[in-house]
């Protein structure tokens, strides 16, 4: 999934001159060899690094990705071996740095729109194999785009004074009292998948709001005419708006294969599940299932229900573009359409942005598609229903067949149009 | 240049004089100065190349020509398919076959055989040759440039002119015979692409720069067609000849005109036609087993009744058109009245079904009952899907390739449709459709497959209630209400009229606002057609070329000629 475009900056000036020297295992030490090489190629699947880092189909990691954030774009970069422009040139000390601290070989701050916040979890024998298998992939020559961040968020020093105050350096501890199976679970989520990245809501500085860590996030992100609207990720906790109603097989067929009995991917999470998680091991995909299902309740807020006469211009509404792919009952068909009720985690979450825009462009579906008995795609609405009728007919569907994902509102959906 | 209402405007705004201002406001108000919904700034329509139809094709020869030769004559275009709810629509993205080419020329050799025939050339050739043995190429051209113009909805140029004299001339030479020759060379005329179909023929608008519009023959002929359902005549020629169409007045006069003259009531006819599927009529049939009173004649009929019922109501009497839906009033027959099961005298006479019948509106007719079930048995499902697919321009999908019929077929000893449709319910995947239709249609369960009236089905007494988005109903009175004040039935014929207009079918995309505009004057009007149709016929939209038009609706290519142009340009 696209990262932290939430991205946050602070105002202070610092030495920005702090180094990490690895206590045990100077990375410049290890030898590079091919089955570090291959544990490295895997854990770049893990952490997803080919989606941001390469924007273009001849540009494997050389970076060049735009990332809109509420303080500008900021570009991706070339992680390639090549010296000029990549990585050519780093030490294995220098990559530690930059994964663990966020910072540069020069001594720059890095802006969190790289998830060192959570790539800090990452052990160093793992990122050793990370730096062994980057420098091992093609040189690409491709100067990394000038950031377009305005005053005062391009000073990189002022991340200092974020940093002391949200970021938490340090490798991932395991937890005795939880088995094995759990604790590969939970470093796969929080260090080198970065989950949180996305489905974690974030403070006014931009900052992941720690106590509501994993209940929901918002980005922004392309839709399918390639304009960049909010989106938003749902909560991952066990809450009824979350992986509540999922039994762990489900968390993790959804990891696996990109659809399971309650939804299907689209939209930002295709290339999460096509680039990274399906390629992971069963054991791995499992474990992250165990430790996502482990995560306590915990519900954002959620929106009052709408009025009964919205919510019956709502269900006609329903009934007339909806329901004969999705059926009244809300459960869908594997024929016609996904389930809407009984977990549907895009139909619940407490932030509608996602819902909105799959009714607004239709879903973009994962390119290669996944194997489907659909008899047809879903359709757009775009310029069939206006905004009180999408607001009607979504806010509908999260008070229908259980849901209780509040009203959503004409203004919503004109925001999100 | 400022209107009285605009100066009334300035004087009444902040600045002006306080003490006058709310005196001239009220004046304003008083004054009628309200100009009500402003068309969209960046209103426009495709340019289109569509086919004739072959109403279209009768009519424009019949004009020109005389009913007698277009009787005669089988319009010779292929059908066409529906799209988005009309034929005409449909006529935008067809083409032609070679066979039908040839059809196209057997019947431009027949009609041009009738004009130059003993019996029609001293009325229909406005000259006589030197002599009958003899090319005369200035009869001939005085022929072919009058008659021309009106085939081809627009002068022609003077190569073309030559090109057609010069036929005239050599097979007059050729069969010793002037009126053989000038009959070949309206034969040329009658299967050139630019007759048989009508080609959308763009300018550079003055009053836009970087803008298009339709030019003046172009826009006449979407005129016409649109209200008339055939070519221009001579006078509508004129007015796009000396520029009159492109100036505001102009054009207010033009359509006036058109909107009161006897014609609009064939265009409006085709319109109501076309909207109401009612070509499905041609292949139409009832079991005579189980309906003998219903023939060919009684559905032909039922077909009359409501052409006729709509017309009197929109355009004789200018009533509301959602009134259309609840009115006892209509004409009726000899064959009709077997059915409906009441007196009547010879002939069409106006009739008015009495308070307490069942009999309310066009959803009760005959022609909508009969066309929307089975030949044996009624339909609530086909009734349901055409109410909302014909009146309220909603989809209902086709049904799953792998639906499974026999449950509805093993349904059990049930009495009721109401009872063997249950099925529907209990069946997750029919259920979401048949949720959209059923419901509507057991409300007219007190009408047979042939539109006859009946309280009970097979002894069991029928109920009848049920529910349109949202409005519950007891019975077909309740049904026919909440169609009428459904918020998608003005919208629906809007939608539909825009298209048949316009020549193709209308993109959500681009058309939403000025959809939008015109149902909104529409509703402040009254719900009043002929004023909608005023309203189409002169806004910004309808003469203006869209600019950002998609390649699948850019239909003339980059010489202006349409690809059928090749192949049926025979000279």
């Amino acid at each position: 999934m696209l990262l932290v475009v939430t991205a946050i900056m602070f105002l202070q000036a610092d030495d920005a001159s702090r180094t990490y020297a690895s206590p045990t295992n100077s990375t410049d030490s290890v030898a590079v060899v091919g089955p570090q090489i291959e544990r490295g190629k895997y854990l770049a699947l893990a952490g997803n690094c080919a989606s941001c880092h390469t924007a273009r189909s001849d540009g494997f990691m050389a970076g060049g990705l735009a990332f809109e954030t509420p303080f500008g774009k900021i570009y991706s970069t070339n992680i390639t071996p090549d010296v000029e422009t990549g990585i050519g040139d780093w030490t294995g000390e220098q990559f530690l740095n930059s994964m663990r601290q966020g910072v540069r070989p020069n001594g720059e701050h890095l802006y969190p729109v790289f998830p060192y916040t959570a790539f800090t979890k990452v052990t160093d024998e793992d990122v050793a194999a990370l730096f062994a298998y980057l420098q091992s992939i093609p040189a690409i020559r491709q100067e990394a785009s000038e950031n377009e961040l305005w005053f005062p968020f391009n000073q990189r020093s002022l991340m200092s004074i974020w940093k002391a105050m949200f970021f938490d350096e340090g490798v991932y501890k395991e937890d005795n009292a939880k088995s094995a199976e759990w604790n590969r679970g939970a470093y796969l989520v929080e260090a080198l998948a970065h989950c949180g990245a996305c489905h974690s809501p974030r403070n006014y500085l931009g900052a992941e709001h720690s106590a509501m860590a994993m209940t929901g996030g918002v980005y922004t992100d392309k839709v399918p005419n390639g304009t960049l609207r909010p989106w938003s990720a749902p909560n991952l906790t066990s809450a009824p708006s979350g992986l509540g109603l999922w039994p762990l097989e489900e968390v993790a067929a959804y990891l696996k294969t990109g659809r399971n009995s309650y939804v299907e991917t689209f939209g930002p999470m295709n290339e999460v599940i096509l680039n990274s998680t399906r390629h992971l091991s069963d054991g791995d995909v499992n474990a992250m299932a165990v430790y996502l299902k482990s995560l306590p309740p915990n519900e954002a807020h959620t929106r009052a229900t709408a009025k009964n006469s919205v919510l019956g211009m709502g269900r006609t509404l329903y009934n007339l573009h909806c329901g004969t792919c999705h059926l009244p009952t809300g459960l869908g068909d594997e024929e016609s359409a996904p389930r809407l009720g009984g977990g549907s985690l895009v139909v619940r979450a407490s932030n509608p942005a996602s819902l909105i825009n799959v009714i607004l462009d239709g879903p973009e579906l994962p390119d290669p598609p996944l194997p489907t008995r659909r008899r047809k795609p879903m359709e757009d609405f775009r310029y069939i229903l206006d905004d009180e009728e999408i607001a009607a007919l979504a806010s509908y569907l999260r008070s229908a067949w259980g849901n209780t994902g509040g009203e959503v509102t004409a203004k919503q959906v004109a925001e999100q149009r | 240049m400022l209107t009285y209402c605009d100066k009334l405007r300035i004087s009444s705004a902040p600045g002006g004089r306080l003490l006058i201002a709310p005196v001239l406001a009220a004046v304003l108000l008083l004054a009628g100065c309200s100009r009500g919904p402003v068309e969209p700034e960046d209103s426009a329509s495709p340019l289109r190349v569509r086919l004739m139809s072959g109403q279209q094709y009768s009519n424009t020869i019949a004009q020109i020509f005389g009913a007698d030769i277009s009787d005669s004559v089988a319009p010779p275009l292929p059908p066409l398919t529906r799209t988005d709810g009309l034929l005409a629509s449909g006529a935008a993205f067809v083409g032609v076959t070679a066979d039908q080419i040839q059809q196209i020329q057997q019947a431009a050799v027949s009609v041009a055989a009738k004009v130059v025939d003993e019996q029609h050339r001293d009325y229909l050739i406005p000259c006589k040759p030197v002599s009958v043995t003899e090319a005369d190429a200035a009869c001939a051209a005085r022929f072919l440039r009058e008659t021309g113009r009106l085939l081809y909805r627009r002068p022609l140029d003077e190569t073309r002119m030559a090109e057609l004299v010069g036929v005239a001339d050599a097979a007059a030479d050729q069969t010793e015979d002037f009126y053989a020759g000038l009959g070949l060379a309206l034969e040329a005329i009658l299967i050139s692409a630019e007759v048989v179909f009508i080609i959308d023929v763009s300018e550079p608008d003055p009053a836009r720069p970087g803008q298009e519009r339709l030019d003046a023959y172009s826009l006449a002929s979407r005129l016409s067609f649109f209200l008339w359902n055939a070519a221009p005549d001579d006078e509508l020629l004129l007015a796009a000849e000396s520029g009159e169409l492109h100036i505001r007045e102009g054009l207010q006069r033009s359509v006036d005109r058109m909107l009161v003259s006897s014609r609009l009531e064939d265009g409006m006819r085709a319109f109501f036609d076309d909207m109401m599927e009612f070509d499905e009529f041609g292949s139409l049939a009832k079991d005579p087993i189980v309906y003998p009173m219903v023939t060919g004649a009684t559905l032909s009929d039922a077909r009359e009744q409501t052409l006729r019922t709509v017309i009197d109501h929109v355009l004789t009497r200018r009533l509301d058109y959602r009134d259309l839906f609840t009115t006892r009033r209509t004409f009726m027959s000899m064959n009709l009245a077997a059915v409906y099961g009441t007196p009547t005298a010879n002939g069409w006479v106006p009739y008015e079904f009495p308070e307490g019948s069942s009999r309310r509106g066009l959803l009760t007719q005959v022609s909508f009952l009969a066309a929307h079930s089975h030949a044996v048995r009624s339909s609530p499902t086909l009734r349901g899907k055409a109410l909302r697919e014909l009146f309220l321009c909603q989809k209902v999908p086709a049904p799953p390739p792998n639906v499974d019929f026999s449950l509805l077929e093993d349904a059990g000893d049930v009495a009721t449709a109401r009872e063997r449709l249950q099925i529907h319910n209990t069946t997750p995947s029919c259920a979401g459709c048949h949720l959209i239709m059923d419901p509507m249609g057991l409300a007219l369960e007190n009408f047979d497959g042939a539109g006859r009236y009946r309280a009970t089905e097979n002894g069991v007494a029928l109920d009848t209630s049920g529910e349109l988005d949202g409005v519950i109903y007891e019975d077909v009175d309740g049904l026919t209400r909440a169609m009428r004040d459904h918020p998608k039935l003005p919208y629906c014929l809007v939608n539909r009229l825009y298209a048949y207009g316009t020549g193709g079918p209308v993109s959500l995309r681009y058309d939403r606002e000025i959809l939008a505009h015109f149902l909104e004057r529409f509703a402040r009007h009254g719900y009043k057609v002929p004023d909608l149709l005023r309203d189409i016929a002169l806004s910004r939209a309808f003469s203006q070329v869209r600019s950002d038009q998609r390649p699948a609706e850019t239909v003339v290519n980059a010489t202006g000629k349409s690809p059928a142009r090749i192949a049926l340009d025979l000279q």
